[in-house]
């Protein structure tokens, strides 16, 4: 068998350890500069965006409701349930409460959840 | 030189690439609509995967068996046999003993039997109002959690007596979920169903879990975080469902005593308690009751912690959670509440 040299090990395992380093401090700076909104449907995750990449508002279209998508905020802009409980909620940007529309089973949530894991009260 | 770099490098390498891959860290999702609300289910570990599908499975078995405006549920069949015994599975058992439990020591401010109450209000439907006092007056003689006797495995209900698990499904279902995990091998989750959150262990990395406690004055907005391991929390408050009639609000939790929503001085009771089931049925209780009435209930039988937010601003704690509850909205003054019933 050919021996590797050392200096080539070093250099495999230097490269690994930067590749590795980078990828953590990519992980750690992501979720700052992202703010990751998500639509499910009847539990199924219909929609990812990061608001802070949306330029130009846009309409996300379900069967049953129409999701308004803008920098840095989303809302539920048309539902044809009975209270519309969801369109008065109005825009949200982040913190732990999702907006939803329970007759229709849609849910619109940020993802980071505000700093907490669960909030207790709904 | 070289020889020693080369170990130590490979082994910090190692090191590092670890946590990135770690079984233990990984998350799986899912959200469900069920028992008239959204759960969010969130499982770490290996078996994350096969517990969520478990859960799901459960949630929807016991949605079935539990509702009270389902017809063929168990809950369903029960009050149709009012009047004579029936026999009811261990899964209803459990609840209606949780439930008689809490009616007997509030002295009946929760009561299961108050279903034709609820139906009178409109409040398992969406077109809630307000009935003529007449009405109310008449429904609230139904309403007698002494009427609900237990024998063995049979149940009887009074005549005229018809129970709903509003107060309670949820939580016993969130402690469901939390035993099927643990018996799977899961170490680390947390569910929130419908605002009923229950967690099992801790995070994934040994630090506690941070629950929100929703404000009742801006229900997106947190009154404080509670950091906490393996216990539910649950939050009852009149902000949660509520109808406007003639410039006045009428909110969903009835006093079994008046027939109308409860006006105990609370806008919301966060119960914190190792049985899901029972920090359900609690929390509405204690809201029934009204904070002093309350803090009586828990140095008497004790059990749990509870977090109460008066209408005038205030936020009280009891002495057990001090340290792990910290308030976030700054409007609200804290308060503690002590077991020798000194204030704080």
């Amino acid at each position: 068998m050919k021996k590797v040299s050392s200096r080539r090990l070093i250099i495999i395992f230097a490269s690994l350890l930067l590749v590795s380093l980078a990828w953590m401090a990519l992980q750690r700076l992501l979720p700052r500069n992202a703010l990751i909104a998500e639509v499910y449907s009847d539990g199924r995750l219909v929609h990812t965006v990061d608001l802070n990449k949306v330029r130009e508002p846009y309409i996300f279209e379900l069967p049953h409701n129409r999701v308004l998508v803008e920098h840095g905020q989303i809302s539920m802009h048309e539902a044809d349930c009975p209270d519309h409980l969801c369109v008065k909620q109005g825009k949200i940007s982040g913190g732990a409460y999702p907006i939803v529309c329970l007759p229709n089973r849609v849910m619109i949530r940020i993802t980071g959840g505000g700093g907490v894991d669960a909030v207790a009260g709904r | 030189m070289k020889r020693k770099l080369i170990p130590a490098l490979c082994i910090l390498t190692a090191l590092l690439l670890l946590p990135g891959c770690s079984e233990a860290s990984k998350s799986s999702e899912s959200q469900i609509f069920a028992m008239d609300t959204v759960m969010s289910l969130t499982v770490y570990g290996p078996e994350a995967n096969a517990a969520l599908k478990a859960a799901a499975a459960k949630i929807y078995e016991l949605d079935d068996r539990l509702s009270a405006t389902k017809k063929d549920s168990e809950v369903s069949k029960l009050n149709a046999s009012a009047g004579s015994y029936a026999a009811v599975s261990e899964t209803l058992m459990e609840q209606l003993k949780t439930s008689l439990e809490v009616s007997k020591r509030s002295g009946g401010a929760y009561d299961i039997s108050i279903r034709p109450l609820v139906s009178l209000w409109g409040f398992d439907t969406s077109s809630a109002h307000v009935p003529p006092a007449s009405e109310i007056a008449s429904a609230i003689k139904l309403v007698d959690y002494r009427k609900i006797e237990l024998s063995g495995s049979a149940v009887r209900l009074g005549e005229g007596t018809q129970i709903t698990l509003a107060s309670i499904a949820k939580g016993y279902t969130s402690q469901t979920l939390i035993n099927l995990f643990r018996e799977m091998g899961v170490k680390s989750a947390v569910v929130s169903l419908g605002g009923n959150v229950q967690a099992l262990g801790t995070k994934p990395d040994g630090s506690k879990w941070r629950v929100g406690i929703q404000d009742p004055k801006n229900p997106s907005g947190l009154v404080g975080i509670l950091e906490t391991a393996d216990t539910a929390v649950v939050t009852s408050g009149g902000y949660q469902r509520y109808f406007d009639e003639n410039g006045k609000r009428y909110h969903h939790i009835l006093d079994p005593k008046t027939g109308y929503p409860a006006q105990s001085g609370l806008t919301s009771v966060t119960i914190v308690c190792p049985d899901g089931a029972l920090a359900d049925a609690l929390s509405t209780a204690l809201f029934v009751l009204g904070k002093d009435r309350a803090a009586e209930y828990w140095r008497t039988y004790g059990g749990f912690e509870a977090i109460f937010i008066t209408d005038d601003g205030n936020a009280y704690a009891t002495e057990g959670i001090k340290g792990a509850f910290s308030l976030r909205e700054t409007s609200y003054r804290l308060g503690f509440i002590s077991k020798s019933g000194a204030g704080q």
